[in-house]
């Protein structure tokens, strides 16, 4: 089951941020047109650009359909929608909860 | 996002296929997640299909329904293929497909494809690009609340829910 670890893990590699920008500029790509985004910026081989959308897929960033006898490839939201909802809202309001605080308490003060 | 005329997304949830099936198409369930609202449904091919309002829709100047749809397909607790159209943009019918299996852990693998080749607004809307907290979250909310409801218990909606 796809973790946490798994999608932070996907995500601390440029290649893998290069390809989920890539498909979030057009979603449903095939390997080769991927290939071609990442040859843009590096140098890997289709094996290397294979591997890299294989660490997406476990980490559920991205999902493959088939298509005749191409695979399409889909950035999948979702984990990073949990991610969000999970922890950075956490500390997000954390903070702005600290900021009400010392509103609150300054105004108090004042009265 | 330059193209989105099919996105799709998928989700785990720790809950039985039948039971993910019961949180989709009852409104038991979908008034408790995502952006609310009740469902009418009848699950047979060519059935129709209405996703309602909530209070706070209404009172954002929306009419009585939200959805509007027809089933092609209901296969419970595996599949259900809706045309689906957001009554809030003047668009043609989108193809919305639930897959919905369970695994031999009993983790339920939900696959969600919606194609909407001739909607462009309809698919900026369901993508999820914006905040959830002011109607942005799309299907992204609408699947991670469901995870949310049916692992927990909690009810999760947000803008327009209840």
């Amino acid at each position: 089951m796809p973790d946490d670890d798994l999608v932070f893990k996907a995500l601390a590699d440029g290649t893998r941020r290069l390809l989920l920008d890539a498909l979030f500029e057009r979603d449903g790509r095939s390997l080769s047109e991927l290939e071609e985004v990442v040859t843009g910026h590096t140098e890997m081989s289709r094996f290397g650009v294979a591997k890299h959308l294989r660490v997406l897929e476990q980490a559920d960033l991205v999902i493959s359909r088939k298509a005749g006898r191409e695979k399409h490839h889909y950035l999948n939201p979702v984990p990073i929608r949990m991610i969000h909802d999970r922890w950075i809202d956490k500390y997000t309001e954390g903070r702005i909860r600290a900021l009400i605080d010392v509103k609150e308490r300054a105004e108090k003060d004042d009265g | 996002m330059a193209d989105s005329s099919t996105q799709v997304f998928g989700i785990y949830i720790d809950a039985p296929a039948a039971k993910v099936w019961e949180a989709i198409v009852s409104s038991e369930y979908t008034t408790k997640y995502g952006y609310g609202g009740a469902l009418e449904i009848d699950l047979a091919p060519g059935g129709a299909f209405r996703h309602l309002t909530t209070d706070e829709m209404k009172q954002m100047g929306m009419g009585d329904v939200a959805v509007t749809g027809t089933v092609v397909e209901a296969d419970p607790p595996r599949k259900l293929v809706l045309d689906w159209a957001a009554v809030w943009h003047d668009e043609p019918p989108s193809r919305l497909t639930w897959d919905i299996a369970e695994g031999p852990s009993g983790l339920t693998r939900v696959t969600l494809t919606h194609e909407l080749p001739e909607s462009p607004k309809t698919a900026a809307d369901v993508a999820g690009n914006g905040d959830a907290e002011n109607g942005g979250g799309g299907w992204p909310w609408e699947l991670s609340s469901l995870k949310t409801l049916l692992e927990t218990g909690r009810p999760m909606t947000t803008a327009g829910g209840r």
